[in-house]
Formats: C-alpha cells, structure tokens, sequence
C-alpha cells in the first residue's frame, strides 16, 4: 500500500503551502509593477485598528502605484524582532522608533539620512526643537518626529478618601512622596507610588528630573556620578528599601503598576496618558475616581522630560522617496491632530499643537489629560541618548537592581556604574 | 477485651488494621497532592474569568463570571491565528518525524550494510548536544535559506530526532523475522517489506513517537521565539509569553490566552493516558 | 549466504531509507553544530565587512566576563533540582504504585504538569509568587504564617530557589512514571525473601528495591541535570534574569538576541554554547562513572 507515499505527498503539499504563506508581504513589487511600502508600528495593532486602515485606504486612493503594508511588534524585543527582520532582508521600509534608539540604528547603517528625501516644506511644519532633539545626530537628518507622550499622574481619588487626603495632598514635589507613600500604606494598606526601577534603565529618568547628565558633553565620559547624581539614587533607593513602595517594583516593567491601579491597589500611577483608555474600558468605577494631575517635579527643576516617537526609513527600502511621502503622510497635521485625539497623545506639528483641542481643552477628565500633557509638552525636552545608548541603559539597570536589592550602597552602585561606562564609551 | 488490650497495647494493630490504615493515609497523602498538582491551573482558570476589579481575591469560584476575555484575547489579539500555527506545527512535526524515523530506523535494525553502527551512533550523538550550542547557526542559516519567520522555519530542525530513531528501531528489532523472510522469497521489495508488513507492525511505538513529538511541538518556545517575527507566523506558546510581557496589560488575558493554550493538550491526555505514558515506558527502558 | 551484489543491493536500499533522515538532520543539526564551533572562533555579523578570525579572543572575554560566572554558578546551583526531583519522583511512584481503585486518576493528575507548557505553568506561578496579590501570600497571611508576603520573585534570596520549585513541579511527574515502570520490574520474590531474612520494609527497600532501580535512578539523574543545565522558559517568564536569576542559557540567549541589552554579539554566544556543552558533557561523563560505580563496586 501507498500509505507512506500519501503521507510524504501530503507532507510536501503542506510545506509547500506554508513557505508560501511565510513569503507573503516580502515582494517590493507587485507583478502590475505598483510600488510597496511596508511601515512598521510600535504596538498599536489592534488596538487604533480603525484610524490605521481608512488611512492606508486613503493613501493607497491618492496614490494609485502605491500599495501600503502594515505591520506592528509588540512592545518587547522590539528592536531584536526589527534586527531580525533586517537581517533576514525583510525589513520595513518605514519604521516606527522611540527617539532614544535612533542613535543604535543610525550607528549599525540600518537606517537613511533624510536630508535630501524629506520634502522641505514638511519639515519646516514640525515643532523645530523637537524635530533638533529627537532626529538630528551629526549634522544630518534621521528621522521625522511623529508624537509625544509626555507621563502624567493619574490619582485615585477614592484610594485618597480612604485615607483621609484629598487631592491637594498628592505630591507636586518628589521630595513629598516619602511621606505621602508612608500615609497611604498606614491607613489603607495599598501603595502610594509604584515607580519602574529597571525597565529601560530608569535611572536615567531620576537623574534628568533632576539636571544630572548621564554623559559629559563630548560624550566621551560618564557624568552622573556627582553629589546631586547620588542624592537623587539614595532617593529612590531609600524609597524601596524603606518599602514604601512595592518589593515587587525591582523587576516591575510598566504593565504591573498599570495592572495595580486597575485594581485599586495603587493610588498615583505616573505614565503616558494614552494608557487611560485601557483603565476606562476596563474598569469605569476607577476611571471615575480618576483625577490627573502633571508629575511631580524637583524644587527648581520645571523641564518635563517627552518621550518622542518618531518615523525612520530602512536603508534597505527599495522606495526611499515613497516611504519618506508615506512617512510625511502620516505625521502631518490632520492625521497627527486625529491620532493625538484618539490616544491622548501630543503632535509635534505647529498647526495640530494650536487647535483649540489643546488651547482650550474641554472640561472633562480627558480634556484636563490633555490640557496637562500639553503643559507637559510645552515644557518638555527630549532624552538625547548617547551612541551606545542600550549598554549604558543596561549598566543603569544593573546598577538599581543592586542598590535596590541591598547588594551595594548607593554610592558603591554609581561608582561601579560609572566605570562601567567609561569602559563602554571608550571602545 | 482486658486480655485483647494486654495482648495489644494502644497503638499496636492487627495487620489488618494495619493494612487499612496504611491504605487510608496512602489515600489521604494521595488527595492531600491533588491541589499542589492542579492547582495552579485551577487558580488560572479562575482568574481567567473574573472581572478586573477583583482579580487577586481569594475565593476560587468568583461572584461574578465573565468569559468575555477568551473571546476578546482569542479575535483581537490573533490568538486564533497562534492556535492554528500551533495546530499546523504539530502536524507536520508529528507527520514528518513518524516517516523520516521511521525509514531511518528499518535499515538500523533489520538490514546489515557496512556503517550501520558508525551511522546510528552519530545520530545517537545529537542527543548529547544541546541545542543552545546550535541555535545561532542555525538561525544564520534559516535566514539565508528563507526560514525565517515562517512555519516550515519552526519545524525544520526538529523533522526528525535521534530520540524517534531509537525508539522506533528498539521496536523493530522486537519483530521477528520470518514474515519478512518470508516477503524476501517472495521477491517483494525492500520499501515493499517496510511499508506493507514492518512499519504497520510498529504501530504502538510510533502512537507514542506521536505523541512524545505533539507534546514537544505544542511546548517549543526557545526555537520559535527565535525564528518567528510576525503574528502571523507564531504559535501558542510565542504568543503566550508576548501577551505575559508588555504586550496587553489584562491579567485575564494572559489567563484566558493561558488556559485556551493547555486546555487542548490536557484535554487530550485524558483522553490518552495510557498512550502518552506509554513513551516514557518505551522511552527509558533499555531494549 | 548472499552474493555480493545482493550485499550491495541491501547497502544501497539501507541508505535510500536513510536518506531524507541523514539529510535533514545533517543540514539542521550536524551542519549548525559544526557551525556554532566554527561561529565561536569568529567576530561575525551578518552582511557586516569588519568579519574575521580571532582565535580563541571570544572565549577568553567570556571567561573575563563577571557576568558569565554569574550564570555559570546559577546553571550549577540550579543542579539541586536533580537530587530533588530523584527522591520526590522516587517517593512519588512509591505512593501511586500499588493497583488499587483511583490509582490512575492520581498518577493522571500528577502528570498534568508534564504535558503543559512550561510558558503557560510559568506563568501560572507567576499568579501564585506574586509578592502583594499572589496566591500564596495570601494563604500565608491568612493562615497567619507569614506576617506579611514573601517576596518570593523579587528578592535574591528566593528567586532562583523559587524559579528551581517550579522545574521540579513540572517534571515530577515523569520521572514518578520512570520510577514505576522500573519499580514493577522488581520481583516480588526479592522483596519477600529479604522480608522472611527478617528484615524490615524499610531495609528491604533499601538492600533489595534500591540496588534494583539503581539504573533508573541515573538515568533519571542524567536526563534531569541536562536538563536544569539547559534552563530557560522559566527564567525568561518568571524573572527574566533578573535578581541574581540569569543561567547559562538565558545568558546565551541576552548576548544572541536580545537588542534591549546591549548589541548582540554571535561570536560569544556561540562560545557560550561549546562551553555549555562542555559543562554537559563533563558533568553526565563524571555523574554515570560515578553512579554507576555505586553497586557495581560491590
């Protein structure tokens, strides 16, 4: 009987089928000869769904000879899903990146300059400092800045009522949170604030709020291990270690403390104002209760630091000028005025930043989200990251875990850190 | 019973007695482990099917039961997708490592050709190594070969195993050989005498080959999570741990995502017990 | 006797069935091992012009990195589940042996965790270690064993034993099957004979039952620490190598793939790996000279 026969025919059917399938969305051209431009996004599938796709449709109406692909990677091993990708030649041509790591692209050659593909007249409608700040290294333009997501504090009123505080009491100044996380645990059991020590190498974050630069101008040596460096580590350290906040917070990503305030376990939850929306579906008694206010600040420290997230095109793109158009498309004004509206993000175009949406937000949770953020953004600044930025972050990380875990003083960690990346920056 | 208590003092029991008392302890230690087994995954299941505002109470049965959360993790984050990738996976794993196994392991144990032993003992010798030793060759070259990010990819290097190998011919070295002298005189072929009278004798060992290679595939996390780039391509386990990660930030997902993920497998081996301890069985006692 | 052409005939058949076999494990396995040796001699990158041989270069920043002795004396420490899941598994199958009523409704139960998915079972401990809302916490509290919740994940001196419970719940039950098969191939004859020499059941267990399950016992040590030396799935779920968690393998994978942490570097992962199975094999070579030596000796 043909029994292994069949089987080794079926077997052959089915590979044959799912390498085909494994090839889909890799052709740069069609056989008509219309022209593909693949973007990728930074976890936003499927979730916004219904502001990607009437776009993609538009564009590809506009522009007949082009055929938009989109794809999306969720949030973890981003940027290794994206090596991957690259080196397996099946790159975007449009990529979707926090403005901290251009400077990894931009080192490996796996992304274009700009200057002389980007239309002019796009680019003078950008906010011009942010545009500087988050997409210009060496002289020469990498990428174009799409939006801005400024943290904020939500607080859970009820959580405040519970232990007699009202929201007047919540910390505007870091120098309060000590006792205000040490009130809330007293009389209600649940924690005041959850900050996310190791994830991307928050450390750096603690030490701008307060001025300290990680590295010295040229970029050539470590500069965080000053008196003011330090004071700020003891802070935070000496928060964890008195555990005013959760134990759990040493290995917390940003997920966990989002997951707590959900459940009501958490009183002030710092983060992109965009993450409101998935506490408002989820669990309306706590969007109720929910009031925002900006981040707490240090005594003479008013800058806001905005993460940016920007667009880049593939140095492997077949189409540089259509996926620069694509990439202009979607940062534009209308699109980045509705895309804000939607996540309860900051555009950083001009014209979208003056609609009465932000200059006169309506009286309601999300409107003050809004009206707060923007403050955030008007003031912000973004994070200008060194070349070897993912090691540095990583030595920061290594660091906090240690001076969180008690393995080592403040002092000893920044130290150690220190000479860690003088080693690293001088390779 | 004064002299029963003398001849017995408190504590001292008939065998009997003894007997039944140990059988109650065995039982009570036997119910007592229960919990410790399952009960993760009850707590799972349980906290895949309440609503936000009380995930983390104690009660095991929740007041109130939702299971909007499987339908929403299934549709809206492509676990649908992951369940079919994973369902393909498994079959062609299972397909491809029963025939290459089985072929391989019919001239190991029945035919006599010069490098018999020098061939089964290399293949033997992959099972020593580890395959975080490979991985990264093996990743370089499924990029250049276009596997990357697609099924076959996830499949390919463990198409057939030296573990399959071994089973299958301690199997066929049980059978005996007269039919298939018999067939010789016959004059039927060699892939005659296999595929008509040897392979269908092997039936039981290539149920629990099946098996031991479904439970694997459906479990392989390193390898694809390597090799899978898109959600079109991944499969189970890959998506589980992306929905644990930063992914989605609903417990009940990754509970509901969890639970949709082994309750297939578990359900199966219910269903299957006898087959799938059976490969242990054939597995570790040495022919 | 057979002619020799009839010798040649069955030579090339036996390859013809070898074939699709010996091909796709020699270009899937064979072909990528002598790869990863090669890799490990290499500064290699993928399209990248700077590509060359550095001779043993990986291997002695390997051997200079703090990290890496980190992971190594985690992977070796990790080595205390196998004496673990020996005496459970041993104990386990002692226990669900006998054929009485239920008996495999028991032994089904145990071996639940074994046919699930380490991701999906990670993350369901997850649920339980948590330090603030975790099952068990809570249990402890409530019980008023604990005063308030351990962190279990979250601080050095738990983690990694933590993360070493979970492996040895997941694999128990297996290795109970492997004890039961070999436990029923003890003659009952034995154990009887040693009980009328007036020995107890507990000499009995340990004179006749043990000397005869003595193969199994390796073999369930051998696979059990080649396995806790390949660890990863729990690691990555659980801790994700943090607070003092990170083993070898989950070190090869940080240095091969994970861009968060740093650029990624084949060359050294790769030398991770000959060192890994180094280590493996070493280790298994000296573990059965050893065991097996226990009752041969004698």
């Amino acid at each position: 009987m043909s029994a292994p026969r069949t089987a080794l025919l079926f077997l052959l059917a089915v590979s044959a089928g799912l390498f085909a399938c494994g090839e889909r969305g890799r052709r740069p051209m069609t056989p008509e000869g219309r022209k593909h431009v693949t973007f990728l996004t930074m976890q936003l599938r499927p979730t916004f769904d219904d502001y990607f796709l009437p776009l993609i449709e538009q564009y590809e109406r506009e522009n007949p000879d082009i055929d938009i692909d989109w794809i999306d990677y969720p949030w973890q091993n981003y940027e290794t899903k994206l090596m991957t990708a690259f080196l397996a030649r099946s790159a975007p041509d449009v990529i979707n990146l926090p403005s901290v790591s251009l400077p990894t692209y931009i080192r490996s050659g796996t992304i274009l300059p700009l200057d002389d593909i980007v239309d002019p007249e796009a680019r003078a409608s950008y906010v011009q400092s942010i545009l500087t700040d988050s997409g210009v290294y060496d002289g020469q333009l990498w990428a174009v800045p799409w939006y801005a997501a400024p943290e904020v504090a939500f607080v859970n009123t009820s959580i405040l009522k519970e232990a007699g505080l009202t929201i007047d009491d919540v910390p505007r100044d870091y120098a309060d949170v000590p006792a205000f996380c040490e009130t809330i645990l007293e009389k209600t059991g649940k924690y005041g604030f959850y900050p996310v020590y190791v994830e991307g190498g928050k450390l750096r974050v603690f030490l701008w709020e307060r001025g300290v630069s990680l590295v010295s101008e040229d970029g050539t040596r470590a500069a965080f291990n000053t008196p003011e460096g330090l004071a700020v580590f003891e802070f935070w350290v000496d928060l964890y270690r008195r555990e005013l906040v959760p134990r759990d917070a040493v290995t917390a990503t940003h997920r966990i403390p989002l997951d707590q305030y959900k459940t009501g376990n958490l009183a002030v939850l710092t983060t992109g104002p965009q993450l409101a929306r998935q506490f408002q579906s989820d669990t309306p008694e706590i969007y109720e209760a929910t009031e925002v206010l900006p981040l707490p600040r240090w005594k003479g420290h008013e800058e806001h630091l905005v993460s940016l997230f920007v667009f880049a095109v593939s140095a492997r793109t077949h189409h540089p000028e259509e996926s620069a158009r694509f990439a202009e498309f979607l940062t534009n004004a209308p699109n980045q005025l509705e895309f804000a509206k939607r996540t309860v993000t900051l555009p950083s175009v001009t014209t979208a930043l003056e609609d009465p949406f932000f200059t006169h937000p309506e009286d309601s949770l999300r409107g003050r989200m809004f009206a707060v953020a923007a403050q955030g953004t008007r003031k912000g600044q973004v994070f200008r990251p060194v070349r070897e930025n993912a090691e540095v972050l990583e030595v920061l990380a290594d660091a906090t875990e240690a001076a969180l875990l008690g393995n080592m003083t403040p002092k000893e960690a920044l130290d150690d850190a220190e000479e860690r990346v003088n080693e690293i920056l001088g390779r | 019973m004064r002299t029963d208590d003398r001849a017995r003092p408190a504590g001292i029991m008939t065998p009997r007695q003894r007997r039944a008392a140990g059988l109650v302890l065995r039982y009570a230690a036997l119910l007592a482990l229960v919990p410790f087994f399952v009960g993760p995954f009850l707590w799972m299941l349980s906290v895949s099917v309440r609503e936000t505002g009380n995930i983390y109470s104690l009660e095991i049965v929740p007041d109130a039961i939702t299971y909007r959360w499987y339908a929403e993790v299934w549709s809206q984050y492509n676990l649908d997708r992951a369940f079919l990738n994973s369902v393909l996976v498994a079959i062609l794993q299972v397909g491809s490592n029963l025939l290459f196994c089985s072929l391989a392991a019919y001239p190991l144990a029945r035919l006599r050709f010069p490098g018999r032993r020098l061939v089964f003992m290399l293949l033997l010798s992959t099972m020593m190594v580890p395959f975080q030793l490979y991985m990264i060759p093996l990743f370089l070259m499924s990029l250049r070969l276009g596997l990357f990010d697609t099924l076959v990819g996830i499949v390919v290097p463990s198409a057939a195993g030296a573990f399959g190998i071994y089973l299958i011919k301690q199997y066929y070295e049980t059978i005996p050989g007269d039919l298939e002298e018999a067939a010789r005189i016959d004059g039927a072929g060699e892939f005659r005498i296999w595929s008509s009278i040897m392979m269908p004798l092997t039936k039981p060992a290539m149920a629990a080959l099946a098996i031991f290679v479904f439970v694997q595939s459906w479990s392989n996390f390193l390898w694809p999570l390597i090799i899978v780039n898109s959600e079109d391509t991944w499969t189970l386990p890959v998506a589980i741990a992306k929905l644990s990660g930063d992914f989605i930030d609903k417990t009940q997902y990754i509970a509901a995502g969890s639970v949709i993920a082994v309750a297939p497998v578990i359900l199966f081996f219910f269903l299957a017990q006898r087959w799938f301890i059976g490969g242990v069985t054939l597995g570790s006692v040495k022919g | 006797m057979k002619s020799s052409a009839g010798r040649d005939s069955q030579t090339l058949t036996a390859w013809a069935f070898l074939a699709p076999t010996v091909i796709v494990m020699g270009l899937f396995q064979f072909l990528p091992i002598l790869g990863a040796f090669a890799v490990s001699l290499w500064d290699y990158f993928p399209d990248s012009p700077n590509n060359r041989f550095v001779g043993l270069r990986n291997f002695s920043r390997v051997l200079h990195d703090p990290a890496f002795w980190e992971a190594l004396k985690n992977s070796v420490l990790y080595l205390l589940v196998v004496p673990a899941i020996v005496l459970l598994a041993l104990g386990l199958a002692l226990l669900v042996e006998p054929a009485i009523p239920f008996m495999n409704a028991f032994r089904a139960c145990y071996y639940v965790p074994v046919v699930t998915m380490m991701v999906v079972v990670a993350y369901a401990w997850t649920l339980i270690f948590n330090t603030d809302n975790g099952l068990l916490n809570q249990l402890l509290v409530r019980w008023g064993v604990a005063e308030r919740g351990v962190p279990w994940l979250t601080s050095e001196s738990t983690a990694l034993w933590t993360v070493m419970t979970v492996t040895v719940w997941k694999g128990l039950g297996y290795y109970m099957v492997m004890f039961i098969v070999a436990l029923k191939a003890v003659p009952k004859e034995l154990s009887e004979a040693s009980r009328i020499d007036g020995a107890g059941p507990l000499q009995g267990f340990l004179n006749v039952t043990i000397p005869m399950i003595w193969p199994t016992v390796t073999l369930t040590a051998v696979i059990s620490s080649i396995s806790a030396l390949q660890v990863f799935e729990e690691i990555y779920m659980m801790t994700n190598g943090r607070v003092g968690t990170t083993t070898l393998v989950y070190d090869i994978y940080t240095t091969g793939f994970d861009m968060s942490r740093g650029a990624i570097d084949f060359g050294q992962a790769c030398a991770m790996g000959v060192l890994l199975f180094a280590l493996i094999l070493g280790f298994t070579t000296v573990a059965v000279r050893r065991m097996q030596g226990v009752y041969s000796a004698n």
